[in-house]
């Protein structure tokens, strides 16, 4: 009797065993690495980096292409594991997360780019306003034998901050707003300088004369 | 049956217990290592290591990469026999490697921030120089659109180095420097020939304030690059007006319509008020004089000014005070400073127009 029972104990026993084995084989064949969430992350950053973020969001982009080595390195730390131990969710988890955020940084980079633009489009206008007070000015200033040749001198530097504003356009143009603000902001300084210049000279005639 | 039964079950515990300690000894990746590198090559980039040392960054990315590659060919054999030496070894490779990029870039970024900032301030310095002693010359077109080129290329140079852009900065500050050592050397050298007349000009002054000084009376001297009327009493200098002139003053008075302002020793022939000129108060003075006339005949011989006349009507007078040089080859004064000189002054009174009193290396240091 009791020989018996340990008999079936026994099978009992390796029924589980072999139940368990072939579960674990079971869920290692579900394991894999998320391959696909890896190209596809991959694939997010490249796209997200041709939208200039890594110039424009700079920190962002970073922080993405952070949470992708986090990711891959996750994976890597799973599949150091024993077969029957590794889950890859985190790792599927973080590379989705780097999916959902690279659309946030695309966005926010965009939206940076565009307020970059803008200011860069504004000064342009401004600055291009204040090129058409300062030719206000020289139409409206001392004609004949006083100051001619002062006049000439202005018209020629307006000529040259004309030539200037016309490759902030380019710049703007080819996407390029920073060094466009740079040069926009030079031609702004250079512009009210002559302004200044000219209502002083139309200034100094009005008072010199009694 | 149970004996086979109970060998299998201490089998199975054995291999269990040999996996478990095997696989609890066995070496684990050098996951945070790689984690760190990473973030120290990112912290490079992010500094622009990769555009002040992009071999070292270079490097780093491929040791990294490397490593990577080293960990999953590791973790693909049996963990027993997994050896992530060569792993830490290109981990470790690539962060040095970062880190000598962020070093580089720290100190070539800070050398290149000094010397730009040197560089700006030499440019800037050539900019205001040539504003304070050349910008109001008559000087050619070319030389006036270098300097304001060079001013435009500063400017833009000054707002990329503001927000760090360093490395855009050195192009534009180059040409700027390129521009205003152009526009600088032309307008040196434009007056270098000018100023070899100094001497005359300097013994004309002495001999002009000894007069005063010998006769206790008024004289006039007009400093032509200082545009300064200066005025002596008994040797003494009393007043200091500033002077307006014809727009073309440097060089003496050639011909009619030149534009210029002689150069010599004259005296007030007249004082002129009311009707008798259009300029509020006018002291005509005796040009041409002897040496005006000889000088004209000799250039209209060799055939190097225009049979034009030389000109006459040159005075001190009022009108002026307008910022620029405007005369057809007077000298403007305000109206103000016209009265107070009119006090001293009177027909003979000395007036002696020369170019400048001071040598052009004390007007501009060169």
């Amino acid at each position: 009797m009791y020989h018996l029972t340990f008999i079936n104990t026994m099978k009992n026993f390796v029924k589980t065993v072999f139940a368990f084995a072939i579960a674990g084989v079971l869920f290692t064949s579900c394991a894999k690495a998320p391959e696909v969430e890896i190209t596809n992350a991959k694939a997010a950053i490249e796209a997200t980096k041709a939208t200039e973020a890594d110039r424009y969001v700079p920190a962002e982009f970073k922080a993405l292409q952070d949470s992708l080595n986090v990711a891959l390195l996750e994976v890597e730390n799973q599949n150091a594991k024993f077969a029957l131990f590794r889950s890859y969710k985190k790792a599927a988890a973080t590379l989705n997360n780097v999916m959902t955020l690279s659309e946030q940084v695309k966005s926010n980079a965009a939206t940076r780019k565009e307020e970059v633009k803008a200011e860069a489009q504004q000064s342009l206008a401004e600055v291009t306003t204040l090129v058409t007070e300062v030719k206000e000015l020289l139409a409206k200033a001392p004609k004949g034998k006083e100051g001619r040749e002062a006049l000439e001198a202005i018209q020629g530097d307006v000529v040259l901050v004309e030539s200037f504003l016309a490759e902030v356009s380019t710049l703007i143009n080819n996407g390029d707003y920073l060094t466009a603000n740079d040069k926009v902001k030079a031609a702004g300084e250079k512009a009210n300088s002559l302004k200044a210049e000219l209502e002083e000279a139309i200034a100094k005639k009005k008072g010199g004369r009694k | 049956m149970k004996k086979t039964l109970l060998i299998l079950v201490v089998l199975l515990f054995f291999t269990v217990s040999t996996f478990a300690t095997l696989y609890y000894f066995s070496p684990k990746p050098p996951l945070s290592s790689l984690e760190q590198c990473h973030r120290t090559i990112a912290d490079a980039i992010e500094q622009e290591a990769d555009k002040y040392a992009p071999e070292l960054i270079k490097e780093a990315e491929i040791y990294y990469e490397g490593a990577r590659e080293a960990l999953t060919k590791e973790n693909e054999k049996a963990f027993f026999l997994r050896n992530y030496k060569t792993v830490i070894h290109l981990v470790e490779t690539a962060g040095s490697k970062a880190s000598e990029a962020t070093k580089k870039m720290a100190e070539d970024k800070a050398n290149l921030s000094r010397s730009l900032l040197e560089k700006l301030e030499i440019v800037n310095h050539k900019i205001e120089h040539f504003e304070e002693n050349y910008a109001n010359l008559p000087l050619n077109k070319a030389a006036r659109k270098d300097f304001t080129n060079a001013k435009l290329k500063y400017l833009e140079s000054k707002k990329a180095y503001e927000r760090n852009a360093f490395l855009l900065v050195s192009n534009n500050l180059d040409e700027a420097n390129r521009l205003i050592s152009k526009s600088v050397d032309a307008a040196h050298s434009h007056l270098s020939s000018y100023f070899e007349d100094l001497p005359k000009w300097k013994r004309w002054h002495q001999e002009t304030v000894d007069w005063s000084r010998q006769n206790s009376a008024a004289a006039v001297v007009v400093d032509k690059f200082a545009h300064t009327c200066i005025v002596y009493q008994s040797g003494k200098e009393t007043k200091r007006f500033v002077a307006e002139l014809g727009p073309n003053w440097i060089g003496t008075k050639q011909f009619r319509g030149d534009k210029a302002t002689p150069e010599g020793k004259y005296h007030i022939t007249k004082k002129k008020s009311g009707k008798q000129t259009i300029y509020y108060k006018a002291l005509l003075i005796n040009y041409p004089n002897d040496e005006d006339k000889a000088r004209y005949s000799k250039n209209l011989k060799n055939g190097s000014i225009p049979r034009k006349g030389i000109g006459n009507l040159i005075e001190i007078h009022g009108d002026g005070g307008k910022g620029i040089n405007w005369t057809d080859g007077c000298v403007a004064l305000t109206n103000n400073d016209i009265d107070k000189l009119w006090q001293f002054v009177g027909p003979g009174t000395p007036v002696t127009i020369v170019g400048s009193l001071r040598s052009l290396h004390e007007i501009n240091g060169r």
